[in-house]
């Protein structure tokens, strides 16, 4: 659309975006609220020129509606058991269940977007991140507008940074049209937000982004050097600059998936069914079998030591199953691990600790897979947007329709929930 | 649950979109905030009558314009305010122009009241041309007219001023 061209367009649009500049309305329904319990009170009122002019009849009328609070003033005073203030918003805390202890705590982020709903995640250390979503930015809730947000401590409170200038993503459903759907920070400077088809990079926190050439199915970066996978190849680049170059590749240099590394090691499935393997952040590479026996690698992360996960597909006679390598994919553990669907998003803290979510509830396993503990659940739609640990200890789910950010720091053993508003 | 719950349960639920359109339509936040908080406050002594409303946000809004409305009558001046404009917070994701951006929340500010007010409610919170009605208290022809006007005077200003910068 030619927003230019068309003023319906163009205007609502600007009025989208001016809302946007409206003031928290968090505060001003407390101080609304406040008000209205306060027996025969005067209201605060910030723009003083808005009484002026205002004559005999309003001040009778004014008298009158304090006459009329003071009334509802004593009600209210006399009625017992009434508390003077509530909860600021409505809590999802009804659709959020904690079946293990510790998860029981559901706090309602800080953040300065209506409605926002997470669609990637991305932190520098347990308390500096970043957010790529979409947020309601009118009154009409079909009207969504998508939106960067950073956080300095650990995503209770979250503020906008600038958004590269590209088309409006949501949902994810980012596979023709020019725009992002993924981000990551390499540290609290540089960054990269991407999609399949754009790429951008910022060196200043996110305050202002520069295009680079080509996109991105997948970018990881760690120890100075940004990996992607763009049209089926693999390129790696310094980090914070527009150096992008093809890696060369044992086989056919054609990767089938996306990007996954920790510490230095990078994984990255081939195309022809095996998977290559860097133990040097992509400065050589060797190739790997594919470790699935008759069927195929559906996903594989990487743990946070370093240690390999991969998920197999079902295959005849075998349901879908768990493998994880400590060795950068020369061997996997004996006996695999047990799973559901395998449709689940995985992630691991370490070799043995490894974390589904399925069905919306979070599980944990500490014996490779062999059996398993809910230690999270939550019933908004969906089963995760993203899940993954920083660290050995520190790990963040995003439940699937993006309104929540579970959060540990004990290696999964207790979760905390932070729901976006 | 009585009145004064209600009441309170649709503040906290309900502010946040009533100060969107209060922004848009004051263009101050100080000015959509009083104009929020009078609203609702004028509104509270009859609250049982907007809980039995079959739509109880359309009756404030109903509400919240009549106030702008009375509101811009009484104030001597036609000019309205707006603020310093805050930095930009990702502001460039529907794609739009800068300068074209800027100069459109600056024509709408030029626009006649019950103008802008059906703009902001036909192009900003998508009501039907009935309900803009209703919250105008006129016609659904009239409003037709207005946003029709309305649009027109945005593009013929548009033009105006794209003129006097060429010149």
């Amino acid at each position: 659309v030619n927003r230019d061209s068309d003023p319906e367009d163009l205007l609502r649009a600007v009025l989208a975006e001016y809302a946007r500049q409206a003031p928290d309305g968090a505060r001003l329904a407390e101080r609304i609220i406040t008000e209205a319990d306060r027996p025969g009170s005067v209201r605060e009122r910030r723009g003083a020129a808005w009484w002026r002019g205002w004559t005999l009849p309003v001040m009778a009328a004014a008298s009158m509606a304090a006459v009329v609070a003071l009334i509802v003033g004593a009600v209210q005073w006399n009625r017992p058991h009434r508390t003077a203030s509530h909860p600021a918003a409505s809590s999802p805390q009804s659709s959020l269940l904690a079946p293990s202890s510790g998860a029981s705590h559901v706090s309602t982020v800080d953040a300065p977007f209506v409605g926002f709903r997470s669609m990637d995640l991305t932190f520098v250390s347990v308390d500096e991140g970043w957010t790529l979503g979409n947020a309601q930015c009118s009154n009409a809730p079909s009207l969504r507008c998508y939106a960067i947000m950073h956080t300095g401590d650990g995503g209770a409170r979250w503020t906008a940074v600038s958004n590269p200038p590209a088309g409006v993503a949501i949902d994810g459903a980012c596979a023709t049209s020019r725009c992002i759907d993924h981000i990551r920070f390499a540290d609290p400077s540089t960054g990269y937000a991407f999609g399949p088809n754009v790429l951008f990079m910022t060196t200043d926190g996110g305050q202002h982004w520069t295009e680079q050439e080509g996109g991105a199915t997948s970018l990881e970066v760690a120890n100075g050097t940004a990996i992607r996978v763009f049209g089926g190849t693999l390129q790696i680049s310094p980090v914070g600059q527009d150096a992008w170059r093809s890696v060369t590749l044992p086989g056919t240099d054609a990767v089938g998936g996306g990007v996954v590394r920790a510490l230095s090691r990078v994984y990255v499935p081939a195309a022809a069914g095996g998977f290559y393997v860097s133990p040097d952040d992509g400065k050589t590479w060797t190739e790997q079998p594919n470790p699935c026996g008759g069927t195929s690698i559906q996903t594989m992360a990487a743990a946070a030591d370093g240690s390999l996960v991969v998920v197999c597909s079902p295959g005849t006679g075998a349901g879908p199953h768990l493998l994880i390598s400590d060795d950068c994919g020369r061997s996997f553990t004996p006996g695999p691990g047990r799973l559901n669907t395998g449709q689940e998003t995985i992630a691991a803290a370490d070799r043995s600790t490894v974390f589904v979510v399925t069905g919306g509830t979070l599980e944990r396993s500490v014996d490779h897979g062999r059996s398993w503990t809910a230690v999270a659940e939550d019933t908004t739609p969906g089963n995760a947007a993203f899940l993954g640990f920083e660290n050995q200890r520190t790990g963040r789910w995003i439940t699937g329709d993006g309104s929540v950010i579970w959060t540990t720091r004990d290696a999964g053993r207790t979760w905390t929930a932070r729901a976006f508003g | 649950m009585d009145n004064h719950e209600l009441f309170a349960r649709f503040v906290r639920e309900q502010t946040a979109a009533l100060l969107r359109s209060a922004y848009l339509l004051t263009g101050s936040a100080a000015a959509a905030e009083d104009l929020v908080q009078d609203t609702l406050l004028r509104l509270l002594p009859k609250w049982d009558r907007v809980a039995g409303a079959d739509v109880p946000m359309a009756y404030v809004r109903r509400s919240l314009v009549n106030g702008f409305l009375n509101q811009r009558r009484r104030q001597s001046s036609s000019e309205l305010v707006i603020d310093e404009l805050p930095e930009r917070i990702g502001g460039r994701d529907v794609g739009v122009d800068v300068t074209n951006r800027d100069l459109v929340w600056r024509l709408l500010a030029t626009l006649p009241d019950r103008q802008r007010a059906a703009l902001v409610m036909r192009f900003f919170d998508d009501l039907a041309d009935e309900e803009i009605a209703a919250a105008l208290g006129c016609r659904v022809g009239t409003v037709r007219s207005l946003v029709s006007r309305g649009l027109a005077a945005l593009r013929d200003q548009a033009q105006r001023e794209r003129a006097v910068n060429q010149s």
